[in-house]
C-alpha cells in the first residue's frame, strides 16, 4: 500500500478550502513549553463541515484560534502550514492576517454575551461588519442587515435591529453572533463550541440554521465540541483530538460505527446514552496529560487499555486503518490492522522518523 | 444529636416507597414586593406537587429559566417559598427557623454546578471539607480531621490532598471534593444542581459511577437538576420535567424517555442530538423560546409554543403551515404587549409615544408568505390587521384568540394519570374527548 494510491482520491481533485498540515504551536512559559497542538493535519472543502472532538486541554481551542492567527504571546505557531485557497498564513503578519479574519475566514464563540458590544444594538454590529468588509452604508447596509437576522432565523427582524444584546435570549444572541459572522460574507467558518452554552431545544435550532447556511452559502464549517451528539448531527467528517494530537480521522459514519483508536472507542463509550439504563457508566482511566515534551511515545499509552511495550517507546503516526477501508486514519501503532504488530511499530518508526527530519530541515 | 437522626437507621439503597420529602403546591416568586414599577413578579416555581421517596434518585430537567434550580434552592430553604409546603419526613420545613432550621440542615446538603465557585480558593481541600463539621460543632477537632480525611477517600482523592488547594485540582476532582464537603454530616437528602454539566464526557461517567456507588452506600435519596437529559436518563429512577415554573410530567424513567406522554417531553427529547450519525430525525422543532416567568401564558404554559395544541373544531383540518403561521402571527402580537419591558419602555407606552402598528405588512409576510389562506381564516386575520393599524393591539389579540384559541389558553390543565405506572403529565390531550398525545404524534408523522 504506497499513499499515492489514496493521493488522487476525489478529495485531492480540486484544491481544499483549508489544508492544515502538521501545524504545530506551543506556549513558551518560565517553567516548561507547552506543546498544545502538536503536529494537526486535516483540510476542509467547501460545503463540508468537519468537526472536532476532543476533552478540554486537548487543543482544539487552539488550532481554531492559530488559524485565526489569534495566537497570544506567550504562544506562537512554531511548525507545519495552514494553506487558506492556496496561500500559506503561516507567518503572516498581523496586518496580513487582518485580510483574511472576517471577510475570509470568520469565527463563532462559545459565549455570544462577551462576542457582542453591550452598548451597540445588534444592528450597529452588523452594520460594522458590512461596512468594513463589504463597504456597505446607510439603508443599503439596514437592508442587508435585515435579511441576514432573516435568514438566521430571528422573527421581526426590522424591530430587532434596534434593540440591544441583554434583549435578545441565548439562542438569539448566538444567532446574531453568526449574522454578524455571515455579514463578512466568508468562506470558512469556524465554529468554537457554539452551543455549549444553550438549553437542547435551542441547540437543536442553531445546528439546524448552520447546516442550512452551509449548503446555501456553500461554506466549509469547522466545528469545535466536546459533544458527540452533537457532532454525529453536525459533521461530514470527524477528527478526534487528545494532547496535541490528532488521534483519529475518518467520516461521521465510519468513525461512530468503526472506532479504532482506543482513546475514541473510550469516548464513544462513556456517552451516557450508549449505556444501558441502571448500568455504570464506562469510563477510561486517568487523566489527559500536559503535552509539555516532544512526543517520542504515545501519549494517551497511560490510559490504554490496550497499551503493550512498544507504546512507551514508538510515537505513533496517522496511518490509514487498513488496505480496504480508505479515508479512515488513525495514530496508533495497532495500525494498519492487515499487517502483523511488529511491522506496523516499525512503519510508524520509521514515517515518524521521517516527519522529524523533515521539520529540522 | 439530630432530631432526624432515627430515621438513617435500617439503611436502604433500594426505592423503599416511603415518602421523605413531599412537596405541596410550591410557589417561588421573585420581587413580588412589587412597587410602582416592579411589575408582576417571576413566577420561578408556580405550584407544583411531588414527592420523593427515600433511597430514590429524582431527576429534575428542563430548559434554562424553567424554575429547577430555584425548585432545588426552595426545597433545601436557601430560597423561601411564596406559597405551598415542603415537608420532610412529616416536618413543614419552610415554617423552620433558627436552631430548628440549623439542626434539619445536617440532614440535607448541596452540590453545586461550578465547582470553581463553590470551593474557597483560599481554604485547603482539608479545610474546605471540615468546614460543615466546624458548623454544626461535630465531635472533637480531632475526630473532624480524621472525617475529613475518611471522607476524601470515600469520594476517590488520596488523604495527602488534605492540604492542597482547590486550583491544584482538575475539574473532576474539584467536584469529588464538593461531593465530600456534602457528605460530611451524613445526610439523607441530597440536592445536587447540575454536577456534571461543567466536566468533560469521560469525566461525568465517573461522577456519575461515584454517585451511584455512594448511594447504595450510604442509602442517599438523591434530586438530581440537569439539562443534559441522557445523564437524566442514565442515573435517575423518576424524572420530573419543568416548564416556565410547572411540572409537566412526571413517572418512572423508562416511561418518560420510552414513551412519553407530554408534548414538551416529546419536543424535548426530539432535540437531544443523537450520538449516532446515522439516524435521520424528523425532528419536533420548537418555534422561539420560552415566554417570560414575569408573564405566562394563559391556561397551559405550554400553549405559546406547543406543536400539539388543540385546535378549535372548525380548524381542525386546516394546512399545517397556515395553523404555523397563524401561531407565528399570534406570538409576535404577544411578544409586543409583553409586559416584562423596561421601565422605559413601559412609561413610553403610558405616555402613548410607542407606535407598534408600522410594520405589519412584514410580520404578515414572514407568517403567511407564499401560502394559500382560507377565506375563513383571512377574514379574521384582515380584521386583526385593521386593529394593530389603529395600534390597538389588546383587541387585535382578543380577536384572535376568540376565533382560534382553544381549551389549551382557557384553561389550566391538570395532572392527569398516564398509563398505569404512576406516571402524570400536564396537557389537556389526556382527557378523553381530544386525541391524546401518542396517536396524534403518530398520524402527524412525528418522530421522538
Amino acid at each position: 500500500m504506497s499513499q499515492s494510491e489514496y493521493a488522487d482520491d476525489q478529495r485531492a481533485d480540486q484544491q481544499a478550502l483549508l489544508e492544515v498540515d502538521n501545524l504545530q504551536t506551543a506556549f513558551f512559559t518560565d517553567k516548561e513549553t507547552i506543546r498544545a497542538v502538536d503536529g494537526v493535519s486535516f483540510d476542509i472543502d467547501r460545503g463540508e463541515s468537519v468537526g472536532i472532538v476532543g476533552e478540554s486541554g486537548s487543543g482544539k481551542s487552539v488550532t481554531a484560534r492559530s488559524i485565526m492567527g489569534l495566537v497570544e504571546t506567550p504562544g506562537r505557531i512554531v511548525g507545519g502550514s495552514i494553506r487558506y485557497k492556496g496561500e500559506n498564513l503561516v507567518g503572516k503578519s498581523d496586518e496580513q492576517w487582518r485580510q483574511y479574519r472576517g471577510g475570509e475566514i470568520a469565527m463563532v464563540f462559545q459565549d455570544p454575551l462577551s462576542s457582542l458590544n453591550p452598548v451597540y444594538t445588534i444592528g450597529n454590529q452588523i452594520k460594522e461588519s458590512l461596512r468594513l468588509h463589504q463597504g456597505m452604508r446607510g439603508r443599503e447596509a439596514t437592508q442587508e442587515a435585515i435579511t441576514l437576522l432573516e435568514d438566521v432565523g430571528i422573527p421581526d427582524a426590522p424591530r430587532r435591529l434596534k434593540e440591544y444584546p441583554h434583549q435578545f435570549s441565548g439562542g438569539m444572541r448566538q444567532r446574531a453572533v453568526i449574522a454578524v459572522a455571515l455579514a463578512c460574507d466568508p468562506d470558512l467558518l469556524i465554529c468554537d463550541e457554539p452551543t455549549t452554552a444553550l438549553d437542547v431545544t435551542i441547540q437543536a435550532q442553531i445546528l439546524e440554521l448552520l447546516e442550512n447556511l452551509k449548503t446555501e452559502h456553500n461554506l466549509g464549517i469547522m466545528f469545535i465540541t466536546h459533544d458527540m451528539g452533537v457532532i454525529a448531527e453536525i459533521s461530514d467528517r470527524v477528527n478526534v483530538m487528545y494532547a496535541g494530537e490528532m488521534v483519529e480521522s475518518a467520516p461521521v459514519e465510519e468513525l461512530f460505527a468503526n472506532p479504532k483508536h482506543p482513546y475514541t472507542e473510550g469516548l464513544l463509550e462513556s456517552i451516557p446514552s450508549r449505556n444501558e439504563r441502571g448500568t455504570d457508566l464506562a469510563t477510561i482511566e486517568g487523566e489527559v496529560p500536559t503535552p509539555n515534551e516532544p512526543a517520542t511515545y504515545c501519549r494517551f499509552a497511560p490510559r490504554c487499555p490496550k497499551a503493550f511495550d512498544d507504546c512507551e517507546q514508538v510515537h505513533p503516526v496517522q496511518v490509514d486503518v487498513d488496505d480496504q477501508t480508505q479515508d479512515h486514519q488513525a495514530a496508533c501503532l495497532l495500525y494498519p490492522e492487515d499487517v502483523p504488530q511488529n511491522e506496523a511499530v516499525k512503519l510508524h518508526q520509521s514515517r515518524d522518523e521521517q516527519a522529524g527530519s523533515e521539520v529540522s530541515e | 444529636m439530630s432530631l432526624y437522626q432515627e430515621s438513617r437507621e435500617g439503611v436502604v439503597a433500594e426505592p423503599t416507597g416511603e415518602v421523605l420529602v413531599e412537596v405541596d403546591d410550591l410557589k417561588t416568586y421573585y420581587g413580588s414586593e412589587g412597587g410602582l414599577l416592579g411589575g408582576n413578579p417571576v413566577k420561578a416555581v408556580d405550584g407544583v406537587s411531588f414527592d420523593i421517596h427515600r433511597g430514590e434518585t429524582l431527576g429534575l430537567v428542563g430548559e434554562s429559566g424553567c424554575g429547577k434550580s430555584t425548585l432545588g434552592r426552595t426545597l433545601m430553604q436557601l430560597e423561601s417559598a411564596t406559597a405551598g409546603e415542603v415537608r420532610y419526613d412529616g416536618t413543614d420545613i419552610t415554617t423552620l427557623s433558627g436552631k430548628n432550621l440549623k439542626e434539619w440542615r445536617q440532614n440535607v446538603q448541596m452540590v453545586f454546578q461550578d465547582p470553581d465557585g463553590s470551593l474557597n480558593d483560599r481554604m485547603t481541600v482539608g479545610e474546605i471539607v471540615k468546614e460543615p463539621l466546624n458548623v454544626h460543632n461535630w465531635k472533637t477537632p480531632t475526630d473532624r480531621r480524621q472525617r475529613a480525611r475518611e471522607l476524601l477517600d470515600i469520594v476517590g482523592l488520596k488523604e495527602d490532598h488534605y492540604y492542597r488547594y482547590p486550583f491544584q485540582f482538575s475539574g473532576g476532582q474539584r467536584q469529588r471534593v464538593g461531593i465530600a464537603r456534602a457528605l460530611a454530616l451524613e445526610p439523607d437528602f441530597l440536592v445536587l444542581d447540575e454536577p456534571v454539566s461543567a466536566l468533560d464526557v469521560s469525566v461525568q461517567a465517573k461522577i456519575l459511577n461515584l454517585l451511584n456507588d455512594l448511594q447504595e452506600e450510604f442509602g442517599l435519596t438523591y434530586l438530581i437538576i440537569a439539562h443534559d437529559l441522557s445523564v437524566v436518563e442514565h442515573i435517575c429512577d423518576r424524572v420530573a420535567v419543568m416548564y416556565l415554573g410547572n411540572i409537566m410530567e412526571l413517572g418512572p424513567t423508562d416511561a418518560i424517555f420510552d414513551e412519553p406522554a407530554n408534548p414538551y417531553t416529546n419536543s424535548l427529547l426530539s432535540a437531544i442530538p443523537e450520538p449516532d450519525p446515522t439516524l435521520e430525525k424528523s425532528r419536533m422543532t420548537l418555534r422561539g423560546t420560552p415566554p417570560s416567568p414575569r408573564d405566562p401564558p394563559s391556561g397551559c404554559v405550554f400553549s405559546t409554543r406547543c406543536p400539539l395544541k388543540i385546535r378549535p373544531e372548525q380548524y381542525e383540518d386546516l394546512d399545517h403551515d397556515v395553523w404555523e403561521g397563524i401561531e407565528i402571527f399570534r406570538s409576535v402580537l404577544r411578544d409586543r404587549g409583553d409586559l416584562s419591558k423596561s421601565v422605559r419602555q413601559r412609561l413610553r407606552d403610558l405616555l402613548g409615544l410607542e407606535t407598534r402598528g408600522m410594520d405589519i405588512e412584514e410580520v404578515l409576510e414572514e407568517a403567511f408568505g407564499e401560502l394559500d389562506v382560507p377565506s375563513d381564516v383571512q377574514q379574521h386575520i384582515d380584521s386583526a390587521v385593521e386593529h394593530v393599524r389603529r395600534d390597538d393591539l389588546q383587541s387585535a389579540r382578543e380577536e384572535l384568540e376568540a376565533e382560534f384559541g382553544s381549551v389549551c389558553e382557557q384553561e389550566v390543565p391538570e395532572n392527569l394519570p398516564v398509563g398505569d405506572s404512576g406516571r402524570t403529565s400536564h396537557c389537556h390531550r389526556h382527557r378523553d374527548e381530544h386525541e391524546g398525545t401518542l396517536d396524534y404524534i403518530e398520524s402527524h408523522g412525528y418522530e421522538r
